[in-house]
């Protein structure tokens, strides 16, 4: 009730300091960014160690009675977020992931609001989302640790409206008794046997309890894991668990950085984010194939006909090239001749893993003379006071928006294709 | 309890304002300035001609809604640049004493298009034409407009109009498809008037079919402002109750990277995302001709036909050190590779 409680007055607070100058727009943007920040540990540290920082203590005005200086400000603490690794790896591109949720009672805490597990699921939702969009080709399922138990709640697919209907199901399902890693591993590893030497075989953990409660030995799974080569990473919830840490050194070749704990609940989106991007090929774990993979065309037809996929009847699809099958939707694996079908933008999609984006770096004060008021290069926006940003290769400059835009969605700096 | 809280937490400020079918929307039109190709088409369609067509779908777009945007790109052989909106020095403001359209025009739209069109006149009347073949700035127009959008798009909805008349060689497949997967993410529709009566644009039917557009290629050139009305200025909040064309057919199939074949089924590299169209293209070294690296005897003993099976069959067992590379990368490598590390030809690890 707090919270709502919170929204209300900050809501409040906001439009009486509307009254000033500043339009709407800047209203609406400080109400978009406030939460992030908010949930950011001042301190760095964790959550709990910080002040109490209510919404609308953020936003205050500056001695012309203007929130400009307050945006742009939060603005670029979210910036400085998004800073990329930029050198090329071999990646695994062809992933197959199990997302594991912790669905024990310990979910039901309230520290990350509204509760670990409506957060955790909303989350994951979101994680689905941008798996597909960045790794086109690859597949996920996903399981739950609930009650001792692990449950499969979503086959190994590659499509993911199922996963994402398979989550909103869980949602209202309520976290129930202990969590057990052994079993989840065990169902995951099962899950990934069948799984080709070419694709990376990863197990993603939401972790929320501090305790396990196996059936057998975990040590043994483990040492399975690493023999299949099977590659675990554990987002904690609450505080770092032995068992995990070693889990995931021992699955990674020894590097403990694949266990994180989570800090505030911006921290727990971000480090779900991170596990989008596809893992370094890691020496040891070395197997490059060729995969044969049709490109289907697609046909519009007057009378329906039945798709080999759901034996419905549709107007249209895609017709597998080997087999003149119809398929609904791609990517997919062709039903009748097992051959992966995908269209040759799904693997456009993934090229900027593999070539990543320049950042940009920030135009010192200094350089920027006070006659020059300079536009953005893409945007077509006044600089005013807000910082800038430059691509070294063609040195345009950028505004922040522009810049995390460029980074995040358009992986092209518009500056380098205009030469 | 959760349920009341939970409210509090959604953050997604589409999800109210899309059904709001009065919601003002912005129009980015990107216009091919390419004047080799213009000056082909003058016959049926001058470039003067294309602008009035557009000056006038223009005005309308701006009269459905008073808080509706445009912004004018152009295509230009010289890079891509915004014609609209500008910002021109104060000198260039004086000096411009040609009036595009009349004075007495009502001020929205009079300011609008006198600034785009004056724009497009100096596109020409700065530049001697071009001696060698102009390249397309395609993708830069995209990354801008997109990055423009953007900006906007907290408050906007938004689409994008390509006002195409060049063809798709010398275009970058890469960042093409980057903007197109960014216009697919953001909602953005992208729809296409190819203006050429000779040619479509694979990569443009790609960006519409992808992003829900209209693709539509105009044969009857005097008609172009019936098109533009009936076809592309359907705002985006009716267009699922509107019967508009499509295309039936997409060529989807892949060119391969070494011999540039097109093909239905290919071999894809699963480091570098190559496509191949034959296993035989790796060479007795077993190499990605785009990466470099080595790929598993085995399973490409199982893809190959039996006379190259046994050729890198023989391979791994005999002949270590003395193996000379076979340099297959020639110049299609089309920029992916990435990590080439430059490969010495060691004795094979079997
Ligand atoms: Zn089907
Ligand atoms: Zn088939
Ligand atoms: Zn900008
Ligand atoms: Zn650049
Ligand atoms: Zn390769």
């Amino acid at each position: 009730m707090d919270d709502s409680e919170d929204e209300f007055k900050s809501d409040h607070e906001q439009q009486s300091s509307k009254g000033g100058n500043s339009n709407t727009r800047v209203t609406s943007r400080t109400r978009r960014k406030a939460p992030q920040a908010e949930l950011k540990g001042t301190s760095g540290g964790y959550a709990w160690e910080d002040e109490i920082q209510r919404s609308w203590d953020i936003v205050k005005e500056d001695e012309a009675g203007s929130l400009a200086g307050i945006v742009s400000g939060l603005v670029e603490s979210r910036k400085k977020r998004v800073i990329k690794n930029v050198t090329p790896f071999q990646r695994g591109i062809i992933r197959n992931l199990i997302l594991v949720i912790d669905l024990s009672t310990v979910m039901m805490e309230k520290d990350l609001r509204p509760n670990r597990h409506a957060l955790a699921v909303e989350n994951a939702i979101q994680f689905v989302t941008e798996f597909f969009d960045q790794n086109p080709i690859s597949q996920l399922g996903i399981i739950i640790m609930r009650n001792g138990l692990a449950q499969l709640v979503s086959q190994v697919s590659g499509s993911p409206q199922e996963h994402i209907d398979a989550l909103k199901s869980i949602k209202k399902l309520e976290p129930k008794g202990d969590p057990s890693l052994q079993n989840a591993l065990e169902m995951a590893r099962g899950l990934l046997l069948h799984v080709a030497s070419h694709c990376t075989r990863e197990i993603l953990i939401v972790f929320g309890s501090l305790l396990s409660i196996d059936p057998g030995n975990i040590h043994k799974t483990i040492d399975s894991l690493i023999e299949e080569r099977i590659r675990v990473q554990v987002i904690g919830l609450s505080a770092q668990v032995s068992i995990c840490k070693e889990i995931c050194k021992k699955t990674n070749f020894g590097d403990e950085t694949a266990y994180k704990v989570i800090l505030n609940e911006g921290h727990f989106k971000d480090l779900l984010m991170e596990a989008v991007v596809p893992l370094p090929v890691n020496k040891v774990n070395k197997s490059f194939t060729l995969v044969k993979m049709g490109f289907p065309h697609r046909v519009s037809e007057e009378t329906p006909s039945f798709c080999s996929c759901h034996s419905k009847l549709t107007y249209g699809g895609y017709i597998c090239p080997s087999c003149k099958s119809k398929i609904c939707s791609l990517p997919t694996i062709c039903p009748c001749c097992n051959i992966m079908l995908i269209l040759s933008t799904h693997l456009a999609r993934s090229y900027h893993h593999l070539i990543p984006l320049k950042n940009y770096i920030e135009v010192a004060r200094e350089d920027i003379t006070g006659e020059d008021r300079g536009v953005c290069y893409s945007c077509q926006s006044m600089f005013g006071t807000g910082s800038r940003y430059a691509c070294e290769d063609c040195s345009k400059e950028f505004c922040i928006d522009c810049d995390v835009f460029v980074h995040e969605t358009l992986h092209n700096c518009p500056g380098c294709e205009n030469t | 309890m959760d349920a009341i809280a939970d409210k509090t937490f959604k953050t997604d400020a589409n999800s109210s304002t899309s059904h709001n079918y009065d919601s003002p929307s912005l129009l980015t039109v990107i216009i091919d300035t390419n004047p080799v190709i213009w000056e082909q088409l003058e016959p049926t369609l001058s470039f003067k001609a294309m602008l009035e067509s557009l000056t006038v779908s223009i005005n309308s777009h701006l009269a459905l809604n008073n808080a509706n945007e445009v912004a004018v790109i152009a295509n230009h052989y010289e890079g891509a640049q915004f014609l609209y909106p500008c910002h021109v020095s104060r000198e260039d403001e004086e000096n411009q004493q040609v009036n595009f359209v009349k004075t007495d025009m009502y001020r929205q739209f009079r300011i609008i298009d006198d600034s785009f069109l004056s724009q497009a006149f100096k596109l020409f009347k700065d530049d001697t034409p071009p001696t060698t073949q102009p390249k397309n700035f395609l993708s830069a127009s995209l990354s801008l407009a997109l990055a423009y959008i953007n900006k906007k798009q907290s408050h906007l909805k938004s689409r994008i109009l390509i006002m195409n008349v060049t063809p798709d060689t010398h275009l970058q497949y890469i960042p093409i498809m980057n903007s197109i997967f960014a216009a697919e993410k953001n909602h953005i529709p992208i729809d296409v008037a190819q203006l050429s009566p000779h040619y479509n644009s694979t990569f443009l039917q790609q960006a519409s079919d992808a992003t829900h557009g209209v693709y539509l290629q105009i044969k009857t050139h005097t008609a172009l402002i019936q098109y533009m009305m009936t076809v592309f200025f359907i705002d985006l909040s009716i267009r699922d109750s509107v019967i508009i064309p499509g295309i039936k057919e997409i060529d989807f199939r892949a060119a391969c990277y070494v011999t540039g074949d097109i093909v239905d089924v290919g071999f894809v590299c699963s480091v570098c995302l190559c496509i191949l169209s034959d296993v035989s293209l790796v060479g007795k070294e077993r190499r990605c001709p785009v990466c470099d690296v080595q790929f598993d005897v085995n399973v490409l003993r199982k893809l190959a036909d039996r006379k190259f099976a046994a050729l890198i069959g023989s391979g791994a067992n005999g002949e270590s050190g003395a193996v000379k590379k076979r340099k297959l990368i020639n110049g299609q490598s089309n920029g992916t590779g990435t990590t080439a590390t430059s490969a010495t030809a060691s004795p094979m690890p079997l």
